[in-house]
């Protein structure tokens, strides 16, 4: 009842996760809708990353949000919203392209460059829209699995121990799948980089 | 110092080192050419996800999301999970009379068994809502309880 007669505390950028989570939990709207505001940018990019298609990447953004609401009073690591809701995610994209999670990896063994890939030079890197083609189109050839992995880390800097949870791998199979899609990855791009060996 | 440990120079190009340990790691990838080429892509693959980052635009999605989490009344909706316990009950106790005197009550609703820590839920839907892959394995306790207070 006292509940209900406290003024609630305001929620800023400044707010953490943490404590979005907690008061999501307890039934504020305003929380879930911050978390939402907070992550969707990442949501929905890693979703049209995985289902190259933004109509799609919309439609899955949208229920990824709805079932993390829904499921929020399951998440007991109130700090690991951000995990959390990329795995929902992945396995809703993975639900509409039919790939299951913890699928054993051996048939993703595509080929795999060992020879040393030459550098780029970041200092004179021209991000231009032609590159980001080129560097969307060499994330896009990746398995599914290992793409998400990859943007897990790369692009969405989870830690590879919440990636290693959220598959239900190890965390050297983490990093391995992590490393091999790195190496497609860059060998992929270097021809569109103007590197030097 | 950095070469047997490319963790460090992924720490550097994430800014989660101490200045003085990032000054020794890039001290040494001034001198080494292994260390150089894996900073420099390290560096080229950030700057090229970055700057792709917060370009979508996603003002839009809010309005979808809204409509399906707009809370409940709550007295309502636990009448409603008492009533979908009790009918869930009657339904799983005429099952055990008439057909199957062994079956298990609670059931797991996920078919493959993914954690050792099962969540119980008092929410009689939940259980099908929860994705495949997350980790979890979803036991519907409701029913054992409702049994229980029969
Ligand atoms: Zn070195």
């Amino acid at each position: 009842m006292l509940r209900l007669l406290r003024r609630p505390v305001a929620i800023g950028p400044e707010t953490p996760d943490e404590a979005l989570v907690r008061r999501a939990q307890a039934g504020e709207g305003h929380a879930f809708q911050a978390l939402f505001e907070r992550h969707v940018t990442s949501v929905r990019r890693f979703l049209r990353d995985l289902l190259r298609d933004g109509d799609a990447a919309d439609d899955a953004t949208q229920e990824s949000f709805a079932r993390a609401h829904a499921q929020l009073e399951r998440l007991g690591d109130h700090d690991r919203f951000k995990p959390w809701v990329l795995g929902i995610a992945r396995n809703v994209a993975f639900e509409a392209r039919r790939v299951r999670v913890h699928d054993v990896l051996d048939e993703e063994d595509e080929g795999v460059p060992d020879a040393v890939i030459p550098g780029p030079d970041p200092e004179s890197l021209l991000l231009d829209a032609e590159l980001e083609k080129h560097f969307n189109t060499a994330l896009a050839v990746l398995s599914p699995r290992r793409r998400a992995a990859l943007l897990m880390r790369l692009d969405h800097g989870l830690s590879y121990e919440d990636i290693a949870a959220s598959f239900g791998w190890s965390i050297p199979t983490v990093k391995n799948e992590i490393h091999r899609a790195r190496l497609k990855l860059r060998a992929s791009l270097q021809p569109h980089l103007g590197g030097r060996p | 110092m950095t070469c047997g440990k490319p963790g460090l120079l992924e720490a550097l190009t994430r800014s989660e080192l101490t200045a003085t340990t990032a000054a020794e790691v890039e001290a040494h990838a001034s001198t080494c050419a292994r260390c150089r080429h894996e900073l420099n892509w390290l560096r080229t693959e950030r700057a090229l996800f970055r700057a792709r980052a917060g370009r979508d635009e996603v003002s839009h999605l809010w309005q979808g999301i809204a409509a399906r989490t707009a809370p409940a009344p709550r007295p309502w909706k636990q009448l409603a999970f008492a009533l979908a316990a009790s009918a869930l009950a009657l339904l799983s106790v005429q099952q055990l009379l008439q057909a199957r005197p062994t079956v298990n009550v609670a059931q797991t609703a996920e078919s493959e068994p993914l954690s050792s820590e099962p969540i119980e839920s008092t929410d009689p839907t939940a259980c099908s809502r929860l994705p495949e892959g997350l980790g979890f394995r979803c036991t519907m306790s409701l029913s054992d309880d409702a049994l229980a207070s029969r």
